[in-house]
């Protein structure tokens, strides 16, 4: 997030887009809610009538895939009425010029036509997130507090729904353009918020969890950086060619480069795309590794198992959504022989390099995370103030370069990272798999409030699997009715994949032509039917959230063929 | 010849029997051919006469009641037909038009009650022969500041019982920066015996409606809200057809009568919760949220509905506000005291000879309404007090009967103004069975929110019951005294600081009669008896 | 700034500031029980009455805003008889079963009581509300209990925005409840139990905790949950070792005491039976290895499909399983080079293990073949 979460209850209009956040940032919702309650406007893109919209000012419904037209619709409007922030355009940006032409055609009456959404709400849309402008109550921004601002603060919270997509980054980017545009950035409970949605995946992230970057988003192929960093792990360099992402990887099985693969604290089998393919690729592997707390769907492939502590019994730290460093501590002992990760991770490396026969070059003996964290702060400049000792309490947001440095609440005050704030123009690009006669739904994926990923943790827990204890299939009942289908009735989903059994549940959640599958049950795993092909060129992320599918009533062709 | 019969067809009448005089009376002219109007009205308010007709012959006004519908005949007969024989003096009214020969209808100053009986409610002619909508017309041609002006000086205070002035609080909206702004008229009467407003809505809808258009052209309201008892069915049938009348009439709805004023009513039913009579429980279940009162500050002006300035008036205090625009403000402040204007209405019930809803000026003395008008105590019974303002109200004992009707002095005697509810209570009735009636209706109708209100009245109530039983403590008389200040000063909303007050008034006028049930209890259970006049 | 005075001493308050706050804040104690920083005010314990200079009767300190020069008496003699009162009436239709009430220790109501000596009612002991919903597997509604504060049903609305419960009812037993008493899963409940973390009694209690402990004993630990990134503070309540339940904590940094239903209930899956405790080879590996006797062939059913098969394993010790590893991977890496060897770190494991599992990769594999679920 370029802002913190806190900021967002004195948002006076919080636009969510692509995230499903009362379910999966239940948390963070109240946030929302909060702001609401004192008067923000709430405008809500998504194609599913999620918790969110019950307390919405506007509700905007596209078709799954078709929400740039609307983000672009919405740019052309502000243009339109006036709306942009010229004074902060023309003096934190550039390259605004040429987004500009790139979203001139694309007006309302346009984006109403390939979306469904009605122009005018598109217009009302820009309005209160250009203006910042709330339903009730007093901004805490743009009166009352003596400094005559003329706009209220908006944020942008999103997730998933805009990653997840083949021109997932083109979203992101449009996000990114609406918000300069209106001199939404930079300033308390404004910004473009990704939301993220598992406990240290921003750490992960930060810290080298990537093949492309080391830790501290630094380059693998920035040779100085790299270098140094080498220099300060006692080798002479570090491969310096981009690694394979996670769908990569499994193409990289199959046509028999990888080898071998260590899996810590992961499911892939579940979470990846197309999972008949991957596991087809896992089966091919010479030796594969799953360090875990339970013995999962991946595990199973696995050659060693690994018995690992779980967050709840291990010191260490997480980084959160808004990039805050926060400090576990240890609640019960792990059960039997079970160790902290970074302590089997070390002890591998150690008999790695033995093996290797070059043991003693690099550290691996550490005595503490804390130990850890000492080496993570010198080669990652973002953590470069971070130590344990400094984050008791309520943590550090990163940036945090110095051992003096207090943190940084948002990002981009007075100047962006790079400098200007660069626009990038926008075209519109339809998802990769479009229904067709064969396939006419869109399938889209999420989770629900009561399930977390591919439900490892949450369908051992009594209470949360007595709440929802099988998967389910979202279905409009005009879908439904089509092939006969009655709530709470078995269907089958199809895609060119593979195919999904599971109960349906109808109602109006998700738009005729759309489908929802949740991808927590193995017995009904979405990402069976998922595609792999076309992935977001630049962050090469699959496309979750619009496959073509089409629905079967086991039932329904059962009479037939008997009738025949 | 002209000639017109007026039958009163209020629900009150209806209970009565009016439908089947009507019936009668209908079957009766057409067979006899007669060259009469037949003018369904509401109630003229004298509730023990009902059902009331009116005989008007070339503008000579006769009035009969109870006419049952074997008495439609000799009515009609005595009229229109040979002669006087059966015609009794028991149900002859009144012969005079300005009534003077019956005292119940003679001695009564009719503001907001003046067309009740008169004209029919579903005739926006009825009111427009009758000055309807001149008042909004004046007001327009006025600026919404003189508007307000008029109502400062006219001196009209709240008629829901607190009385703040009107004026004051049309100001306060008015000068809220904020929009939309709402004006809601409070149209819940919840008072166990109050039919005030049930009165006005179903005998001249279009009074209500007029004052509210005018209203919100003073203030600066675009919507307005009827909440009305969903109890009274024909009032609300009445009001609506009301304002889908002034609708077509131009009054309501968009450039209004092409002043371009806009400005519509809807109205809301409410489910019938004593306490939606308190302004922030009524906006919530307007809302559509559970009626349950909030703290105030902020008050309605800033932040009522749904968060937007809104005004709350009663039925009665708008319903005077044409009058008011029409015969100018000083008229209306000079019908009262020095401090507030106009008049007020009561529904006069219990032990009183003559019952029914009467309207006097402000500044009245008690004894004038229960004994000139009201004819005293029923069956030859003694006064012993009156109960004002229903349960939140207090009884004023016999000896006080000179207080007169006004704010501050019925305030002084521990009992207020009140809605108009006029409970009259004789020498049977044991004031500590009155207490309980009226705390077991408060706490039959406390919203649960704050323990004071919630438990605190559960408590009272025990202990009158034990009393009553003969069971009392020595402890319960300081107890009860002790809840009723912590009741009355620590609830939250109106509904729990008014609760003790009956059993205040009853406990500082009739403590012997407490003293008495602690040693033997009540005798005889007069709270059925109460019960059953108060609701009749 | 505004300037005002309470109890004689002289505060200094912004404007919108509710006086309560204000004097909590300058460590002048009024009692409340329907109070709750994050919650608008609602008035309804009738605790935190004050006397106002110049005002006809008490006022609600929770939700009066300072007015410069106000001159406010917290604990006058008429106030502080209202207050006892009041607490008198709240245990005229509470039980006071203290010792044997999982809430004992930490009620608010308890403590209202001894501040203001009430051993028992001086009115008639009633119970109003005498119901009892056992209704789902994370907490317990016990309404005997309930002080009709309010809190839950706020908290519901103005936090969660669930609406599930409301006040319902008039009068003495008016009670809160879901529309229609349908059972709380088939209400608009989400299940977070914030209702649970702020009642100031024993209606609403973690179905977990029922019976297992006095709250003296139990240890508290607090850490940051594992479930999704907004990375909420969690405190552990424990005894003899064991979790007893879970709750927020004034001081979480981003969450102060909310937490979701998976922070807050969702923490057993830790002490589940399917837990890992030993590390593992599989059958067909161990075999290779001389590890067993017994021939076995990976079966081909897809590792969906059924529960997890230990039974495809045998167990060793570290050294073993640490061995074979770095053996295996150093034979790969010498056979195929670094690039044959991919790594999963975890979206889910700390900075510390995700830091040396890339450093790992890179400086001891040497492959940038390093990635996460973090597009997933």
């Amino acid at each position: 997030m370029t802002n913190s979460e806190q900021e967002v209850r004195d948002a006076d209009c919080i636009l969510i887009t692509g995230s499903n956040t009362g379910e999966s940032h239940p948390v963070l919702s109240y946030e929302v809610i909060r702001a609401v309650k004192k008067g923000a406007s709430l405008v809500v893109i998504d194609p599913r009538a999620i918790s969110m919209t019950r307390h919405a000012t506007l509700h905007l419904r596209p078709k799954p895939g078709h929400d740039m037209h609307i983000f672009m619709a919405m740019a052309h409007v502000i243009i339109r009425e006036g709306w942009a922030d010229m004074d902060f355009i023309e003096a934190r940006t550039e390259e605004f010029e040429t987004f500009k032409q790139s979203v001139m055609e694309t007006t309302p009456e346009v984006a109403a036509l390939a979306t469904g959404v009605p122009a005018d709400k598109i217009e009302e849309a820009a309005r209160l997130y250009a203006l910042g402008q709330r339903q009730s109550g007093k901004s805490i921004y743009a009166e009352g507090n003596g400094t005559a601002e003329p706009r209220g603060h908006s944020t942008i919270l999103y997730a998933m729904g805009i990653t997840q997509r083949s021109n997932g980054t083109d979203l992101v980017h449009m996000l990114a353009n609406l918000s300069m545009m209106a001199g939404q950035i930079g300033k308390p409970s404004t910004g473009v918020n990704p939301l993220r949605g598992q406990s240290n995946v921003q750490g992960a992230c930060d810290l080298g969890g990537l093949p492309n970057v080391l830790p501290g988003y630094q380059k693998v192929f920035d040779e100085a950086k790299r270098k140094a960093v080498a220099e300060k792990w006692g080798v002479a360099d570090l491969p310096a060619k981009v690694g394979l992402t996670v769908v990569e990887m499994g193409h990289g099985m199959a046509e028999g480069h990888v080898r071998a693969m260590y899996v810590m604290g992961e499911n892939p089998l579940m979470s990846d795309p197309n999972t008949n393919l991957v596991e087809q690729e896992f089966r091919l592997l010479d030796f594969m590794i799953s360090q875990d707390i339970f013995l999962n769907e991946t595990g199973q492939l696995a050659h060693v198992v690994l018995p690992a502590a779980s967050s709840l019994e291990k010191d260490g730290t997480f980084t959160n959504t808004e990039r805050r460093v926060q400090m576990l501590y240890p609640v019960v002992p792990p059960p039997g022989q079970a160790k902290a990760d970074w302590e089997i991770v070390a002890a591998i490396a150690q008999k790695f390099d033995e093996k290797m026969g070059r043991a003693g070059h690099v550290k691996w003996n550490f005595a503490s995370t804390a130990e850890i964290m000492a080496e993570v702060a010198a080669v990652t400049p973002i953590y470069g103030g971070i130590s344990h000792q400094r984050l008791a309490g309520d943590g550090l947001q990163w940036p945090c370069p110095t051992p003096e440095h207090p943190g940084t609440q948002y990002l981009h005050a007075g100047k962006f990272s790079r400098g200007l704030g660069k626009f990038f123009p926008i075209k519109v690009t339809l998802p990769y798999e479009q229904p067709d006669e064969e396939y006419p739904l869109i399938l889209t994926t999420g989770r629900v409030l009561y399930h977390y990923h591919t439900g490892t943790m949450t369908r051992r827990s009594e209470g949360l699997d007595w709440r929802v204890p099988r998967g389910y299939v979202e279905v409009n009942p005009v879908d439904a009715a089509a092939i006969d289908l009655l709530d709470g009735g078995t269907v089958k989903i199809i895609s060119r994949r593979g195919e999904v059994r599971t109960q349906a549940r109808i109602g109006e959640r998700v738009p005729p032509g759309v489908v929802f599958l949740s991808f927590h049950w193995k017995e009904a795993p979405a990402n069976i039917l998922t595609q792999d092909e076309k992935l977001d060129p630049i962050a090469k992320i699959p496309e979750y959230k619009a496959n073509a599918v089409r629905l079967e009533n086991p039932k329904m062709k059962r009479t037939k063929k008997a009738k025949a | 010849m002209s000639a017109i019969i007026r039958l009163g067809m209020s629900t009150s009448d209806i209970a009565a029997g009016a439908e089947a005089t009507f019936l009668a009376l209908q079957s009766a002219v057409r067979h006899r051919q007669l060259p009469v109007e037949i003018k369904r009205t509401g109630s003229l308010g004298a509730s023990h006469r009902e059902p009331v007709v009116d005989v008007e012959i070339d503008g000579q006004s006769t009035l009969y009641g109870p006419v049952t519908p074997e008495r439609v005949r000799p009515l009609l007969d005595q009229h229109f037909g040979s002669g006087g024989r059966g015609v009794s003096s028991d149900w002859l009214i009144s012969r005079r038009n300005d009534r003077s020969d019956y005292p119940f209808l003679g001695k009564q100053v009719k503001v907001t009650t003046r067309l009740c009986g008169l004209i029919d409610p579903y005739s926006l002619e009825d009111y427009l022969a009758h000055d309807g909508y001149e008042a909004l017309k004046k007001a327009l041609k006025m600026s919404p500041e003189e508007v307000v002006q008029a109502v400062l000086d006219s001196k009209l205070r709240g008629r829901g019982g607190a009385g703040f002035p009107t004026g004051i609080k049309w100001n306060l909206i008015r000068k809220s920066p904020n929009f939309p702004k709402y004006l809601i008229c409070n149209a819940d009467e919840g008072d166990p015996g109050a039919f005030m407003d049930r009165a006005t809505i179903e005998g001249d809808p279009h009074k209500l409606l007029e004052g509210m258009i005018i209203a919100a052209y003073a203030i600066g309201a675009s919507r307005g809200y009827i909440y009305a008892r969903a109890e009274y069915p024909l009032a609300v049938s009445i009001l609506r057809h009301a304002i889908n009348q002034a609708r077509e009439y131009g009054a309501l709805g968009k450039n209004i009568l092409g002043s371009g004023l806009d400005f519509d009513l809807t109205i809301k039913e409410g489910a019938g919760a004593f306490v939606c009579g308190e302004e922030t429980a009524l906006m919530h279940s307007i809302e559509g949220k559970r009626g349950m009162p909030t703290m105030r500050p902020p008050y309605p002006a800033q932040s009522g509905l749904w968060g937007y300035p809104s005004n709350i008036n009663n039925v009665e205090t708008l319903a005077s506000i044409s009058s008011i625009v029409l015969n100018g403000p000083d008229w209306f402040a000079g019908l009262g005291t020095d401090k507030s204007g106009g008049t007020k209405a009561f529904a006069l019930t219990g032990a009183i000879q003559r019952s029914g809803l009467v309207e006097v000026p402000i500044g009245t003395p008690l004894r004038e309404l229960i004994y000139d008008i009201g004819g005293g105590c029923a069956d030859g019974h003694d006064l012993k007090a009156v109960q004002m303002g229903g349960p939140s109200g207090g009884c004023i004992p016999a000896n006080l009967m000179d207080t007169i009707i006004d704010y501050d002095e019925l305030r002084a005697t521990g009992a207020i103004m009140g809605s108009g509810g006029m409970v009259v209570l004789d020498d049977t009735v044991s004031m500590v069975n009155m207490a309980h009636y009226f705390l077991s209706f408060t706490q039959d109708e406390s919203c649960g929110k704050c323990v004071p209100c919630r438990v605190g009245t559960r408590k009272m109530l025990n202990i009158l019951q034990r009393l009553l039983a003969g069971r009392g403590r020595m402890t319960d008389i300081d107890n009860l005294r002790r809840l009723c200040i912590t009741v009355g000063q620590g609830s939250l909303c109106g509904l729990g600081q008014t609760a003790p007050n009956p059993v205040l008034t009853t406990l500082r006028y009739f403590e012997d009669e407490y003293m008495a049930a602690l040693e033997g209890g009540a005798n005889g259970n007069v709270q059925a008896q109460l019960a059953a006049e108060v609701t009749a | 700034m505004i300037k005002l005075t309470i109890d004689g001493k002289t505060v200094h308050a912004n404007p919108g500031d509710h006086v309560l706050d204000v004097a909590l804040e300058n460590g002048i104690d009024i009692p409340h029980l329907c109070h709750h920083k994050d919650l608008f005010p609602s008035g309804s314990c009738r605790m935190c009455l004050v006397q106002v200079e110049g005002a006809p009767r008490p006022q609600t300190s929770c939700g009066m805003t300072v007015q410069d020069g106000m001159v406010i008496d917290t604990k006058t003699g008429a106030i502080e008889a209202m207050r006892r009162d009041i607490v008198d009436l709240f245990v005229s239709d509470h039980p006071l079963n203290c010792v044997i009430c999982d809430k004992n220790g930490s009620c608010d109501l308890q403590d209202n009581a001894y501040r203001y000596n009430i051993q028992e009612t001086s009115f008639d002991f009633e119970l109003s509300r005498p119901k009892y919903y056992d209704d789902n597997p994370f907490y317990v509604r016990d309404y005997q209990y309930c002080i009709m504060c309010g809190k839950c049903v706020r908290v519901c609305d103005e936090i969660v925005g669930a609406n599930a419960i409301d006040f319902s009812g008039r009068g003495f037993t008016s009670i809160i409840s879901t529309p229609f008493e349908v059972p709380l899963a088939e209400s608009d409940c989400v299940f977070c139990g914030n209702c649970v973390q702020i009642c100031p009694t024993a209606a609403l209690l973690p179905r977990s905790k029922i019976g297992k402990g006095r709250e003296w004993e139990m240890e508290r630990r607090q850490t940051i949950c594992g479930y999704c990134g907004v990375g909420c503070t969690v405190e552990y309540a424990l005894k003899d070792g064991k979790i007893i339940y879970a709750q927020g904590t004034p001081d979480g940094a981003v969450n102060g005491e909310f937490l979701c239903v998976k922070g807050r209930f969702g923490w057993d899956f830790n002490s589940s039976p399917d837990r890992l405790t030993e590390p593992l080879i599989r059958k067909d590996l161990a075999y290779e290895l001389g590890l067993t006797d017994e021939p076995w062939e990976m079966p081909k059913t897809s590792a969906l499909k059924g529960k997890p098969k230990l039974g495809n394993f045998i167990p060793v010790s570290w050294e073993q399983a640490i061995d074979i590893t770095a053996t295996k991977l150093a034979g790969i890496v010498q056979k195929h080079g670094p690039d044959a060897v991919v790594g999963l770190t975890s979206a889910r494991c700390t900075n510390e293990e995700n830091y040396l599992f890339q450093k790992f990769m890179r400086a001891g594999v040497g492959t940038n073949n390093v990635d996460h679920c973090a597009r997933l």
